[in-house]
């Protein structure tokens, strides 16, 4: 029999490790809703993220949390030179151009990094003891994890409706032609979206360090999860994205009580193929 | 197209290559024999993925899982079933094209990207359940026994595989429904609009594209003798075709030709050295060829063509 306490825990550790996914399709939602390009190699800076924060850990000793301050800087330069470098080119043409464009990218990102480093995984051993309240028992790892994604996700809101750009970037989401005309630069806007969504990426490749081994080839795993968590919440919806993400954790987490845990990948895509089909506006979306 | 096709010079050109390629196992070495097993094989992949993505514009991220179900369907109609090898095969090819149809009635309600994401987590789905499943002897998978294994007979069975993909790919191009499908890769919604029933001419271009795929699948298998789920389902299969369709020309006939002949020739070579510079190179080349050459070599080909035909009419005219 299962019991109550280790579902209530199963729930949170699902919740937790949900607001991490929904934060990293965040970064996907946004590049999606701001300039219509589904970005195939986004798990991959994820990867590429989680690489800095391993070797900063192994040859300088430096904690993955401080080194977001390397990564985060790092992820958006890599963003942007993506952006004026790969993407600004294909905006515009047929979408199959910017999905086998971000394809090749990925598969490049990927080759690289096995190339350079092997297809070893390679993981932190950095166990932060475990969080005690009665008598539930969570990792502090996870904790420090979501409450990163929650601040990723405060800030984000923050920037979006506070700040001039934030709004111009709503603006471009909402109606692009209509934002051109009151004077927004689609190309500073799409530059800086994707700048941020690569650097939530690569930060988020940091603190995926705090709870699991990664290799070359995870890359586009974490791909896939962005994509199921936007499609459950509405491409271009970011509210939803940590609404589907929070879904999927906590299926994927609870889950792991009634099925083989070598099945729960697959889990997240039986339901974003169920989902596509009964409700491709998502969730929370409208059409 | 149609009309150069049948040209008296390039008709001669392709029975010269045909009689080659007939004529090949009985005068080359193993090595090259399975060289060509291969190029083979990815030239019946690449055709059979150009049929569907570089005819009707949708992307097949999940290509791979034909090839794996087909591979999956002439293994176990082999061994379970006892049936002749080319029957085995043709079932393969068919157990692909009807899960493709299956797959196609939710799928191909999706457009775009959509349609993209879900056949990419379809992929990853069916790999994992493959992997767990004990009806196809889960992660062990199967060996082919040793007493079906003939490179010959596997070296015919491949180039009959790849010379009739590649013909399906000229009759669609000149079919109704190659008109159908253009209409559609142009513009869905006007061509629905016309009456055009675009889920019915899409299903079937999957299905046929997956046959091929299934029985190329299945013709791999019998040659490589191993099938477990990390291989008959690895993503770098759909890479590869990409890459090489990409490269050569999407929607033209002789583009994954091409695109095949070259890449796999550079594979060959750097694999035996370099374990992962491929993944590198093929990455590159489809950034290089999105950028720079959106319709491959074969889109430079028919410009430069172009171009003459201008110069000598202008020459006609003065």
């Amino acid at each position: 029999m299962v019991s109550g306490l280790l579902v209530a825990e199963l729930v949170i550790l699902g919740l937790m490790y949900g607001l991490l996914y929904g934060v990293l399709a965040l970064g996907l939602n946004i590049v999606w809703g701001v300039m219509r390009v589904v970005n195939i190699a986004h798990g991959d800076f994820v990867i590429v993220g989680s690489y800095t924060s391993y070797w900063a850990y192994i040859l300088a000793g430096i904690n993955p949390i401080l080194s977001l301050l390397l990564t985060i800087p790092f992820g958006f330069a890599l963003g942007a030179a993506t952006y004026f470098g790969l993407i600004k080119r294909v905006q515009g043409s047929e979408e199959l151009m910017s999905l086998f464009l971000t394809f090749g990218l990925s598969t490049l990102i990927g080759g690289m990094l096995l190339f350079l480093y092997s297809p070893t995984q390679r993981a932190i051993p950095l166990l932060l003891g475990n969080f005690r309240y009665s008598e539930l028992s969570i990792p502090v790892n996870i904790l420090i994890a979501s409450i990163y994604a929650v601040i990723v996700a405060v800030a984000l809101r923050l920037f979006l409706r506070r700040t001039f750009w934030g709004k111009a970037i709503r603006a471009v989401i909402e109606d692009k032609v209509s934002a051109m005309l009151v004077g927004v630069n689609p190309s500073m806007v799409s530059f800086l979206t994707f700048g941020i969504g690569i650097a939530i990426a690569c930060s988020v490749g940091s603190i995926v360090m705090l709870l699991q081994s990664v290799s070359p080839t995870s890359g586009p795993y974490f791909t896939l999860i962005s994509f199921v968590i936007v499609v459950l919440g509405g491409l271009g919806n970011p509210a939803g994205a940590l609404v589907g993400g929070i879904v999927l954790g906590v299926v994927e987490s609870v889950s792991s009580i009634a099925v083989n845990a070598a099945v729960t990948p697959a889990i997240g895509f039986i339901i974003l193929f169920i989902v596509l089909i009964v409700r491709p506006q998502g969730i929370m979306g409208s059409k | 197209m149609k009309k150069s096709m049948m040209k008296p010079g390039l008709m001669l050109t392709w029975l010269i290559i045909a009689v080659i390629l007939v004529a090949a196992p009985t005068f080359v070495n193993p090595a090259v024999r399975s060289f060509l097993f291969f190029l083979l094989m990815w030239i019946a992949l690449s055709q059979s993925f150009n049929l569907f993505t570089g005819l009707t514009g949708y992307v097949n991220f999940g290509f791979v899982v034909f090839y794996g179900i087909g591979g999956y369907g002439m293994t176990l109609s082999l061994l379970r079933l006892n049936l002749p090898i080319y029957l085995a095969l043709i079932v393969g090819g068919l157990v692909a094209s009807a899960f493709a149809v299956a797959v196609s009635l939710p799928a191909l309600r999706l457009r775009g990207a959509y349609f993209a994401i879900a056949m990419l987590s379809l992929a990853q789905a069916v790999f994992v359940i493959f992997d767990n499943w004990n009806f196809v002897n889960s992660a062990t998978g199967y060996t082919i026994p040793v007493q079906y294994y003939n490179p010959t007979q596997q070296y015919y069975a491949m180039l009959a595989i790849a010379a009739s993909t590649t013909i399906s790919v000229f009759l669609v191009l000149n079919s109704k429904i190659g008109l159908a499908l253009r209409a559609i890769k142009q513009n869905e919604e006007a061509a629905v609009s016309l009456g055009i029933n675009s889920t019915l001419y899409k299903s079937i271009t999957l299905a046929i594209s997956a046959f091929f795929a299934g029985l190329a699948g299945g013709a791999a298998i019998w040659g490589i003798t191993i099938i477990d789920p990390p291989s008959a389902f690895d993503t770098s299969v759909t890479l590869t075709v990409i890459s090489m369709t990409m490269l050569g020309g999407f929607g033209t006939l002789l583009g994954p030709v091409i695109g095949a002949g070259i890449l796999y020739s550079v594979e060959y070579y750097l694999g035996l050295t370099y374990p992962y510079l491929h993944l590198i190179i093929f990455g590159a080349i489809i950034i290089a060829t999105v950028l720079a050459m959106p319709q491959g070599i074969m889109g430079v080909i028919s410009n430069l063509m172009k171009k003459e035909a201008r110069q000598i009419e202008v020459k006609v005219k003065e």
